[in-house]
């Protein structure tokens, strides 16, 4: 698999993590693959998420994108989740659109190449 | 997303700090010694074979080691502006790093190839050079090799520079590839990866001299003379990073206790989770707590010694916090008590600076196994060093990763399953 694959593998498999973490008891994830970026969306009907971890989803996913970190970065995410790690997703990736209607969370990124 | 504007100023302060910092270090030396002394010095820096511990305060003078960390400072600062990086705290713990150890094998020569290798990876592998650059930065961890062969092997000169060169860039070209393979057997949990990657690349490259009857061994040249005096200094800079914090937080600080939810895994960026105010009230003090470890310990402050809490203070911009941090320092000291290190050597209180590594450990399973895990990383980090014969400056880092590649599962089997 090449880096890209690699890096939007290890993307989608933090934030599968972290949405088990959270007791999701269904996931839906889509990925599509276009020509100048990659979109990932990530949905589950039924999360036990509460409104503190709804901020701080917030506050982790809205970091810059960071090319300058991307190569350590992506060796770290997918592993061992503890949550903190979905800042350097958000390092990762160019935009994150979070939507959240109790008990239904659905997160979309777009990482461009 | 975050406020580009907000971003760019935000760029601006912390380069202009480390640059201000460099300023002063260059100044300071220039006021302590004439400039023959500092030429003579930087040269006596330059040609040393770099092996742990050596101490360019005992090698060249505190001048021109100052003289080398501002420049070391500087050259570095220069390239991170040139290649536009965003000084967040990946960044500022590499910048630290640099300068920390730019006191004990880091110098002005000697990092170069690295850099350079770096960048045949970079083209070779069609990166951005500027994606890896900051892992390069960390990646002379293994300078010495460079000094090692251009300037303590039997070889002639002409013979011996071009080989260390030529050893530098290999290593640079290497050495990503190489970081994110050893990051799978500590999973974060060390922080200095590039330390435990530069400990398996040390031992391979030494064993490989050895085999040449090329004989590396680690030595302890070290200071003892300027101890208050850079006491004085680091207490200086720390109380400064505090009100430089006070300031730039919008909160005063009141919301500084939110850092110790952070388990501090690599990754954790306090700069981009809790802002640049309270990233750097906890850079000051967490300096501070070092001094005051070092002083508990009866340590004197050194080359070695400032590294360790430059490194810990950059570090605290990337995962490091008083909770994490402080079972691992009590960690240390109560085993030095029980074991045959006397605990105010410098190579002890090293370990337990450069031992906090390991503080997401603490962060994550608490202050029990924090305390162990210190324990375990003095007993590693006084053995391994003869392994690789002192060429990998971070040893504290290929320790740490030894400890919590072991640590760590034998952590998870008492863990509760949720």
């Amino acid at each position: 698999m090449n880096r890209e694959k690699t890096k939007i593998s290890s993307i989608t498999k933090e934030l599968i993590n972290y949405f088990l973490m959270h007791d999701a008891k269904d996931i839906d994830l889509k990925i599509r693959v276009k020509e100048d970026k990659t979109e990932i969306n990530i949905h589950s009907d039924n999360i036990g998420f509460t409104e503190d971890d709804i901020e701080n989803i917030r506050n982790l996913l809205n970091a810059d994108r960071e090319i300058e970190n991307e190569e350590y970065y992506w060796q770290v995410i997918g592993v061992s989740s503890e949550g903190e790690e979905l800042s350097a997703i958000g390092a990762m990736v160019d935009e994150v659109n979070i939507k959240w209607n109790k008990p239904s969370l659905e997160i979309h990124l777009i990482r461009k190449k | 997303m975050t406020n580009n504007a907000n971003v760019k100023i935000k760029v601006q302060c912390s380069l202009l700090i480390i640059i201000l910092l460099s300023i002063s270090f260059i100044i300071l030396a220039f006021i302590m010694e004439p400039p023959q002394s500092l030429l003579k010095g930087l040269i006596e820096i330059i040609i040393a074979p770099d092996i742990l511990l050596t101490d360019y305060i005992a090698v060249g003078g505190i001048g021109a080691a100052f003289l080398n960390v501002g420049l070391m400072g500087l050259i570095n600062s220069f390239l991170l502006y040139r290649f536009k990086i965003h000084m967040h705290g990946f960044a500022i713990a590499s910048i630290y790093t640099v300068m920390g150890f730019s006191f004990i094998g880091k110098n002005i020569f000697n990092f170069w190839p690295i850099y350079i290798g770096g960048y045949l990876y970079s083209k070779f592998k069609k990166l951005e050079y500027k994606s890896i650059f900051l892992i390069l930065m960390f990646a002379t961890t293994l300078s010495p090799v460079v000094s090692e062969i251009a300037f303590g092997t039997y070889l002639p000169r002409h013979i011996a520079i071009p080989a260390g060169i030529f050893a530098g860039i290999s290593i640079g070209f290497i050495i990503v590839p190489l970081s994110a393979q050893v990051m799978k057997f500590h999973d974060g949990y060390n922080l200095y990866n590039i330390g435990f990657a530069g400990g398996i690349l040390g031992t391979v490259i030494t064993s490989i001299m050895r085999g040449f009857g090329i004989n590396i061994n680690t030595q302890n040249i070290l200071s003892y003379e300027y101890s208050t005096y850079l006491c004085i200094l680091l207490i200086i800079m720390f109380i400064m990073f505090i009100i430089i914090g006070y300031f730039k937080d919008n909160n005063n600080l009141k919301e500084y206790k939110r850092i110790f939810n952070y388990v501090g895994r690599t990754a954790t960026d306090f700069t981009q989770l809790l802002g640049e105010g309270i990233t750097y009230a906890n850079m000051g003090i967490m300096g501070l707590i070092c001094i005051i470890y070092v002083v508990l310990s009866g340590g004197v402050f050194n080359g070695p010694v400032v590294a360790g809490i430059l490194t810990v203070v950059g570090f605290s911009a990337f995962g490091k916090h008083p909770k994490n941090v402080l079972p691992i320092l009590i960690g240390v000291m109560l085993s030095s008590f029980f074991n045959i290190w006397d605990i105010s050597s410098t190579s002890v209180i090293i370990a337990g600076l450069f031992g906090t590594t390991l503080s997401p450990i603490a962060g994550k399973y608490g202050w029990i196994a924090g305390i162990i895990t210190g324990g375990v990383h003095l007993a590693i980090s006084m053995n391994v060093g003869i392994v690789h014969g002192g060429i990998n400056l971070y040893n504290n880092g290929f320790a740490g990763g030894i400890a919590a590649g072991i640590i760590i599962p034998i952590l998870n089997i008492f863990k509760k399953e949720n």
